[in-house]
């Protein structure tokens, strides 16, 4: 499935419309489901899908140089336009500011072979944080949840959010490299 | 891949935090336009993206409309001939080689036929193919424009490595035509010097090398494809 994924992004790269027909009959419902998760609403989670789509036409052409693996590029592309959307829809004018400095106690990371066998490490790693921590990081990635959004959630003012979440993206980072 | 300690710290923070979307609109459409010419960041989103995708298991498949593809048809395809050119087709490629075959025979049965050579050509490709699954390159030269076309079918560099293409005439030293860019699909405009070594009879090369290309002017890492230009 994810070489013919591969595959078929490739042949949409090089303008093969019936590729992109195919892509699209295999990928659109997943990718609807990730615009309606986070848009929260039809119509305009169905405006945000062509959009994807649209992008997905003209990018194709760079997908190889991403590395990622067909399921993960595809959802990168949906997820970033529907918060993209998201965002410009629900303005934010809180400056956040600057943050206080974390400590980074990763010596060596990242020896980054990404592939396909260890992608449910980030599973795991979300296990060995504080249950409440991971549920922040999985509501902001299936939500779409923004610090300001997190900071309402948990109660806390939005630096202190923007401080642990980083606190844990760094213990994230730190688990799936090892 | 860039190793995130090769970068400032708050940078991986950002790129983690971009590809988790918790950015607030300022902060996200700033980084959006660093990546536009950051390539370690941006293969930082690149990584924690692909990290984070695993969650996107838990969303459940919602079935569009019917109707949906047929609008992002009509958006991306506004008139119904094609509109895609020759030069990004896949087919094209594949068909090339056969009908190169033909050509060549017919030319050289029409040379003989003359018994003088045929009209200065102005076309020429290559198809440059390095071990299966690896550096796939598809080049097209026009010597009329000096413009060099190459599309990158497959392969990407290694971490910290980039592509590097040559020219090879006869028994002469490569002569280097620049690093690949990272975008696939790119046409160069070659300088009088260099589009005078292109033509039949030259040999396209790509090598692995050292990120911003071979320090000595000479390839020094390993030729992973390398064809002949020919005459279309």
């Amino acid at each position: 499935m994810s070489d013919d994924l591969s595959r078929l992004i490739q042949r949409v790269g090089l303008g093969d419309r019936q590729a992109f027909r195919d892509l699209y009959r295999l990928t659109s419902a997943k990718l609807f489901g990730v615009c309606l998760r986070v848009l929260r609403e039809k119509s305009e989670a169905e405006d945000a899908l062509q959009e994807v789509y649209i992008k997905i036409w003209h990018n194709a052409g760079r997908f190889a140089v991403t590395g990622q693996s067909p399921v993960s590029w595809l959802a990168a592309v949906a997820r970033n336009h529907a918060i993209d959307r998201i965002r410009a829809r629900k303005p934010q004018s809180v400056d956040i500011g600057l943050m206080p400095e974390i400590a980074d106690e990763a010596p060596d990371p990242e020896q980054a072979s990404v592939a396909a066998g260890e992608r449910q490490r980030i599973d795991n790693c979300l296990g060995k944080l504080k249950a409440d921590r991971a549920e922040a990081v999985r509501g902001a990635y299936l939500e779409g949840y923004s610090y300001q959004e997190l900071a309402e959630r948990y109660s806390m003012p939005i630096n202190t959010v923007r401080t642990w979440l980083r606190r844990s993206l760094l213990q994230l980072r730190e688990c799936l490299q090892t | 891949m860039t190793s995130a300690a090769d970068m400032p710290p708050e940078d991986d923070l950002l790129a983690a935090e971009y590809a988790l979307g918790v950015l607030p609109q300022a902060e996200r459409a700033a980084l959006q336009r660093r990546l536009e010419t950051d390539a370690d960041l941006a293969r930082r989103v690149w990584f924690w993206e692909e990290q984070m995708a695993p969650m996107a298991a838990a969303i459940e498949p919602v079935e569009p409309p019917a109707a949906l593809l047929t609008d992002v048809e009509r958006r991306l395809f506004p008139a119904a001939p094609e509109a895609a050119g020759w030069w990004e087709s896949l087919q094209f490629w594949r068909g090339l080689s056969a009908a190169l075959l033909c050509l060549l025979v017919i030319a050289g049965g029409l040379a003989v036929f003359l018994s003088r050579p045929g009209p200065p050509a102005g076309g020429y490709v290559a198809e440059l193919a390095g071990a299966p699954a690896g550096l796939q390159l598809a080049a097209y030269y026009d010597a009329r424009s000096a413009t060099l076309k190459l599309n990158r079918v497959a392969g990407v560099p290694a971490a910290g490595r980039d592509y590097q293409l040559w020219v090879i005439e006869g028994q002469n030293p490569p002569v280097s035509l620049g690093v690949l860019p990272a975008d696939p699909v790119v046409t160069l405009k070659l300088p009088p010097q260099l589009a005078a070594k292109l033509g039949a009879k030259a040999v396209l090369a790509v090598s692995d090398e050292p990120k911003g290309g071979s320090p000595t002017g000479l390839p020094t890492g390993a030729v992973l494809a390398a064809a002949p230009l020919t005459a279309i």
